[in-house]
């Protein structure tokens, strides 16, 4: 089987200031998703007031939360704790990547989410065919 | 403790019986209300057992025993397996301490959790020193509470 693009995450979501979901890959793991990035806001909120301190990620039994910040944005993978820890980050660092890339300019305002939902079609493209559009694109711009 | 930098022991809803006091916490009731909250959260949409909470200088372990809680903070430079092997033996030693944490009826009075202050600065070697097992067990059965 062809891999794609997000291979370890189950879910993703970005999140700018206070919790305000831009984007999610959701499966049917997260029911509610408002209240599930309110709650990570509040989370992130009260670990940094209490320790000084920067959240990376939560563990559980099963599953496992891991954060990055970048570009003013939250990006949060939950991936099954069989996967390993630097194989879900890695993860999650690629696609925050590919994600900013893609909207860098949208992301400094933010505020019509719906432009954002184009990123599904990205996330469901193979490794391979995603560096295939990229070096399109690059020959395209050098021609 | 040599790994860990708190211990706290929390009831159901948050309510703290034990915390050892260092500089890292200044509010044990709010912050004891904070971890049940994460806790019953990270429990209901994930239906999911909480472990641990990493930030990039501090980590919080988390133990379920005998319907309490055991909570370990400790520096992210302390390797996971150290701090969630001096929770585990703190957290036996506390229930070896206070059977009676199981007896709903006693746990109004929390100050009688305040004795593990004399328990908590020792270090596992203090209790294990060379002959690791058989000396706890010595400990164990000279101790008063015996």
């Amino acid at each position: 089987m062809k891999k794609t693009l997000v291979e370890y995450l189950k879910e993703f979501f970005v999140l700018k200031e206070g919790g305000k979901c831009i984007f999610s890959k959701n499966s049917d793991l997260i029911k509610d998703e408002s209240l599930f990035t309110g709650f990570l806001e509040a989370i992130n909120g009260f670990y940094t007031l209490a320790f000084n301190d920067e959240l990376d990620q939560i563990e559980g039994k099963n599953l496992r939360i891991t954060f990055l910040n970048k570009e003013d944005c939250q990006f949060v993978g939950i991936s099954p704790m069989a996967v390993k820890n630097e194989e879900a980050r890695d993860e999650l660092e690629y696609f925050a990547d590919i994600f900013i890339s893609r909207f860098g300019d949208e992301l400094e305002n933010g505020e019509n989410v719906r432009i954002f939902h184009s990123f599904s079609s990205e996330i469901i493209k193979t490794k391979s065919q995603y560096l295939t559009e990229l070096l399109e694109k690059y020959y395209l711009v050098k021609n | 403790m040599e790994y860990l930098r708190e211990f706290i022991v929390l009831k159901e809803g948050g309510k703290v019986l034990y915390c050892n006091s260092s500089e890292l916490i200044n509010d044990e009731i709010l912050f004891g209300g904070f971890l049940e909250a994460i806790n019953s959260f990270y429990n209901i949409s994930l239906k999911d057992d909480l472990r641990q909470i990493e930030g990039i200088v501090l980590r919080i372990s988390f133990l379920t025993k005998l319907g309490c809680q055991f909570v370990g903070i400790s520096s992210m430079n302390v390797s996971c397996n150290d701090a969630i092997e001096e929770l585990q033996f703190f957290t036996n030693r506390f229930i070896e301490l206070f059977p009676e944490i199981l007896n709903k009826d006693n746990e109004n009075d929390v100050r009688i959790f305040q004795r593990f202050n004399s328990e908590i600065i020792k270090t596992k070697k203090d209790y294990l020193g060379k002959g690791f097992e058989s000396n706890y067990l010595s400990y164990l059965l000279e101790s008063e509470d015996w």
